[in-house]
């Protein structure tokens, strides 16, 4: 068969404009061509080895691009076509309807305040009432939380909802830059409201501080432009994206760990969903949440810029959104790269036949293995209290410590074996199948992990937890043992 | 920058279709060689050839026929221009993922009233890179 290239084609295929191919099928024809012109594959097929979106062929007028007509005979005589398919759309606009920015008007200390965003082409007038317009709800007024909410009320947006459940204490101090110590102890979203308040007393700030759930999240977030995702935990993250996909809202996504931090843009007109690219959360107490497993200082800066960033670039409909994208920034060596998040055909949530359509009928404490279930063989644990009283009375006991090395570093347990938890299945021999065992952690989750991956291994010694980890221990034994550095 | 010089007729030719189309895009084929742009074929609505506010398509047979003509008179397909009504003159995800590599593609932004700005861009084969190019008008 004789195959037609298209002009537009032909510096893939040594620049001929026909080429004689002695097979019959559009199958191999294609192998054919490719073997010939291996330059070609680049062009014909994706990373994924799948046609790419913008070739077509035809034969006698009739479009066979559909792999169904591959295997089909063509007769000798027949021409094969292979054209590009030419086409384009316009760039996302501002998900801030014209009416509503219509509606605003500014005042003249606005435009005194505003001036720096009024001078920039992309942004200027138009663009400035969208922000004011623009109704954006901010999950978590914690680390991600802190630049975030600031950096949208510099900015000028009109509504800013703040939800967070928790109350500010010294350790979040390192990384929530939104609170102050004259804010210790107190509700996270007060906190918040009032730097807001302090950066511009026309932004309307509702403050709620309750823990979101399945029955109350679609009533928080129904009605917003946006929703920040500033939160630290996969449940909240599960819930959050589901609730986006159902209220149609569009989502930022952020996430720190330790030196790495990850945002991206979900939901937006249709577009991949969280659950794309994520469809189950790590088992729990795999990997450790940011509180856990710790975060350096500006790191959360960095994210959370990032997220208010692209939330206003939504607001305004400019520029290339992180749509789909997830873009994963490594702080300790400065690297950075964009993964591409495909929509999930089969996708719990997001798809036309989605088996979640309520957030109420799913049980995503549950799905995150975080309730406390009967167990076969449930795991016994101990408080604090009761451990401190048996290792006071004397009692033989093996504390096992499954904390990395650099957490022992802060607070060591006086007489502990040391076994991080990837050791533990070939070190199960260093035990005591005798003696009653306990093991430690920070919260108290890892620990539990630990007892289960020996149990798999075969061993039989008497396991115990401790109960809320030595985060809940310190404050009983070691201000006295001075085991802090 | 790199550049894409741009014949100012087949400018001329550009800013008409695109009011004529507006507020739908409009779109035409680049005639010219390297990266100089000396003539342009706008592609009218008809046949799988469409035009709205946030979409265009070429039908690739018509393509095939415009190919076959431009052929016949010793002329070079070179890229594709287009038009984004009501938003910026920048690549969206579907402009993206039709791109032919090595093609010129030019995008024009236009309001109602104004014919706004101008860019060219090309995505190379190697690493799929999306580069932006001045786009200069002689």
């Amino acid at each position: 068969m004789k195959v037609y290239i298209s002009a537009t084609l032909r510096s893939f295929f040594g620049r001929n404009n026909s080429i004689e191919v002695s097979k019959n099928t559009i199958k191999e024809m294609l192998e054919d061509l490719t073997d010939e012109y291996p330059e070609s594959t680049k062009i014909l097929y994706d990373d994924e080895k799948k046609l790419r979106q913008f070739i077509q062929i035809f034969v006698d007028g009739d479009n066979r691009t559909n792999s169904k007509y591959w295997d089909v005979e063509i007769p000798d005589n027949k021409e094969v076509l292979l054209l590009p398919a030419v086409a384009g759309g316009a760039p996302v606009n501002s998900i801030i309807p014209d009416e509503r920015r219509k509606a605003v008007f500014f005042d003249d200390a606005e435009i005194e305040r505003f001036g720096r965003h009024l001078l920039l082409k992309d942004i200027g007038v138009k663009g400035q009432k969208r922000i004011k317009a623009a109704r954006v709800a901010v999950v978590g007024a914690g680390a991600l939380g802190s630049p975030v909410i600031q950096y949208l009320a510099a900015a000028g947006v009109g509504t800013i909802k703040v939800i967070d459940f928790d109350e500010v204490k010294l350790e979040n101090l390192q990384s929530q830059v939104i609170h102050t110590s004259r804010d210790l102890n107190r509700p996270k979203v007060a906190s918040a409201r009032d730097k807001i308040k302090n950066i511009n007393r026309n932004i309307k700030i509702e403050a709620e501080n309750i823990r979101l759930e399945a029955d109350n999240i679609v009533s928080e977030i129904d009605g917003y432009d946006i929703v920040i995702d500033c939160t630290d935990n996969f449940k909240a993250r599960y819930l959050i994206n589901d609730a986006c996909v159902l209220c149609n809202i569009p989502l930022v996504f952020g996430a720190i760990y330790q030196f790495e931090g990850q945002v991206g843009i979900f939901n937006l007109e249709g577009g991949p969903c969280y659950r794309c690219q994520f469809p189950e959360p790590p088992q729990a107490g795999l990997v450790p949440s940011c509180s856990e497993g710790g975060a350096i200082s500006p790191l959360p800066g960095i994210i959370g810029s990032i997220q208010a960033n692209e939330a206003l670039k939504l607001i305004l409909g400019i520029g290339e959104h992180l749509d789909g994208k997830l873009l994963i920034i490594d702080s300790l060596y400065l690297t950075s790269r964009i993964l591409k998040i495909k929509k999930k055909t089969d996708c719990a949530v997001c798809t036309k036949d989605a088996k979640i359509t309520r957030v109420e009928d799913f049980d995503y404490e549950d799905f995150c293995g975080l309730r406390e279930v009967e167990e076969e063989i449930p795991i016994e644990g101990f408080t604090p209290e009761e451990l401190t009283k048996r290792l006071e009375s004397g009692e033989p006991i093996t504390i096992v410590d499954v904390r990395e090395p650099h957490e022992r570093a802060i607070l060591r347990f006086p007489n502990a074996i040391v076994i991080p938890i990837g050791q533990l299945s070939r070190r199960k021999n260093e035990l005591n199948p005798e003696q009653d065992t306990v093991f430690i952690c920070k919260e108290g989750k890892r620990s539990v992990l630990a007892i289960n991956t020996l149990r798999e291994a075969g061993y039989v010694g008497r396991m115990y937890n401790l109960k809320g980890g030595l985060d809940a221990m310190k404050d009983l034994i070691f201000p006295h043992e001075g085991a802090w550095l | 920058m790199d550049e894409i010089i741009i014949d100012l007729e087949a400018y001329r030719k550009m800013e008409t279709a695109a009011k004529d189309g507006y507020p739908h895009e409009s779109c035409a084929i680049l005639l010219g060689a390297g990266n100089v742009i000396s003539d342009i074929k706008i592609i009218k609505e008809g046949a799988g050839s469409c035009m709205a506010e946030s979409f265009y398509q070429i039908d690739p047979l018509k393509l095939y026929e415009i190919e076959k003509e431009t052929e016949r008179r010793s002329q070079k397909i070179i890229g594709f221009f287009h038009t984004h009504t009501f938003c910026e003159a920048l690549l969206s995800d579907e402009d993206k993922n039709y791109m032919i590599p090595e093609m010129i593609y030019v995008v024009l932004s236009l309001t109602e009233t104004t014919v706004n700005r101008l860019k060219g861009y090309k995505k190379e084969t190697e690493n799929e890179r999306i580069k932006e190019y001045e786009v200069k008008m002689i």
